[in-house]
């Protein structure tokens, strides 16, 4: 009765897809947090509804993490409340947890991965396009959606068995944290995504290159030329200041006033 | 196909962002496609989607900090392309602009949303476990917000289009989009130098 069966699980990986429906800043995800859990709860709390009423009211509070990573937090905290753990002890788990899945998530997912997903759609997209002169729909559509692919089938994975960890660790402070070598993972995807960034700079400078000595006369030439190092020198000035993108893009935009003149 | 439509599908694509999967379909260059398909400007929609990209890449979405949003930024792009010839260049600014201005109404709608945290705490507190209407209810706020914004929008740059469609600002921002694809190029390597090396 008290298992998390297969089903149970799925039901919570498909509501935590709603993770973050209700974001607001008072309390972050936490109706999503309450969406996700719910089914559960109310099938261990056996129709006493007073203690499933105590258990969401305590639930109710704060939350925030990243949301492919919930599926942690929330076995975990499934487990300790069918062991009737300690109440301090489960918010304190819940939310120091949030906190590391939060940081480890971001990094993996929104700092990196999704940059290299659009590093591949560009990638496919230039080299099927520029480079093999295939022109089509279909390259198109395989350009962005291959890497998206990917990138769901994994997101669906870590949210998936991070439900099953959370269960089997649960109550543990540590609970999911080493389960994978996040840092190697971390580590791995930073170099792929170097690597990825190179390349796709080569091949846009070199068609960049071309297309720059096929458009015309010489003055065309040497505005081509000037824009590659004028924006890489904009981009390191401000990147040096913290500010963020849209001031070289407005620097050169005003540039570009001068520029087209002459 | 009409705005509208347009609009309404744009903004189911663009739950995706924040409110529902976080598949990545809600990214420039996935909605650009979608929406350049719907409007027979599949090839333009797709450029402007991955150029928007790739500035946008720019930003990290932690911590629920307000980020321009991608999907409004290529789908405004991608309407306003007959105003302006076809051409991308301007309508590519059009679209940051719109993405930008975008997550200032986003922090509106987040703050709206905190009145659903009292409603379920007065629901918890009469016995009432039921939650699924209140998100029903917050994801249609952010589709009609949507929708909302982006015709205003379109109406406005639309109309622009007869004072910002000249030959000497097409050229002067045709120059600009070639200059932010290096911008963006050259943050996104010395973002990832940075990572490689900080691991080292």
């Amino acid at each position: 009765m008290n298992n998390l069966s297969l089903y149970d699980r799925l039901i919570i990986l498909l509501r935590g897809f709603f993770l973050q429906a209700v974001f607001n800043y008072e309390k972050f995800q936490n109706i999503g947090f309450l969406f996700m859990i719910l089914p559960f709860l109310k099938k261990i709390s056996n129709k006493n509804l007073a203690e499933l009423r105590s258990i969401l009211l305590r639930h109710i509070d704060i939350f925030n993490t990243n949301p492919y990573m919930c599926g942690f937090i929330v076995g975990n905290v499934l487990k300790m409340e069918v062991c009737k753990d300690d109440e301090k002890k489960i918010t304190n788990i819940k939310q120091a947890l949030a906190c590391a899945f939060a940081s480890i998530g971001d990094r993996i997912f929104w700092a990196r991965m999704r940059l290299i997903v659009s590093f591949l759609t560009a990638f496919i997209f230039i080299v099927f396009y520029f480079y093999l002169e295939i022109r089509g729909f279909e390259v198109l559509v395989v350009s962005v959606i291959v890497p998206t692919i990917f990138y769901v089938a994994y997101s669906i994975y870590i949210r998936y068995v991070g439900i099953e960890y959370g269960w089997r660790c649960g109550g543990e402070r540590t609970c999911g944290l080493n389960v994978f070598n996040w840092n190697k993972l971390i580590r791995f995807l930073s170099r792929m995504g170097f690597i990825i960034i190179s390349i796709l700079i080569v091949l846009v400078l070199f068609m960049y290159g071309y297309l720059c000595l096929h458009i015309g006369g010489k003055k065309q030439i040497v505005i081509g030329i000037l824009i590659p190092f004028t924006a890489f020198f904009l981009q390191r000035y401000f990147r040096r200041n913290k500010k963020s993108i849209f001031y070289p893009v407005i620097s050169f935009m005003l540039l570009s006033f001068v520029l087209s003149c002459l | 196909m009409s705005v509208i439509k347009t609009l309404i599908i744009s903004s189911l694509i663009n739950l995706d962002n924040v409110s529902l999967f976080q598949f990545l379909i809600s990214r420039p260059s996935f909605t650009g496609l979608i929406v350049g398909y719907l409007n027979n400007t599949v090839m333009e929609g797709f450029i402007l989607g991955v150029l928007i990209e790739f500035l946008f890449l720019d930003f990290v979405p932690i911590g629920g900090v307000p980020l321009p949003n991608p999907s409004i930024s290529t789908t405004i792009s991608i309407l306003v392309l007959p105003y302006y010839n076809g051409e991308i260049y301007i309508p590519f600014f059009i679209g940051i602009l719109v993405g930008e201005v975008y997550s200032y109404i986003e922090v509106f709608t987040r703050n709206f949303k905190v009145i659903f945290n009292k409603i379920i705490e007065r629901r918890f507190m009469n016995y009432n476990f039921f939650v699924s209407d209140v998100i029903l209810y917050s994801l249609a706020i952010d589709v009609i917000v949507y929708i909302i914004y982006g015709f205003v929008m379109f109406k406005i740059f639309s109309f622009l289009s007869f004072y910002l469609n000249t030959l000497y600002l097409k050229n002067v921002f045709r120059i600009a989009v070639v200059g932010s694809v290096f911008i963006s190029l050259s943050s996104l390597f010395f973002k990832f130098k940075t990572q490689v090396s900080k691991n080292e």
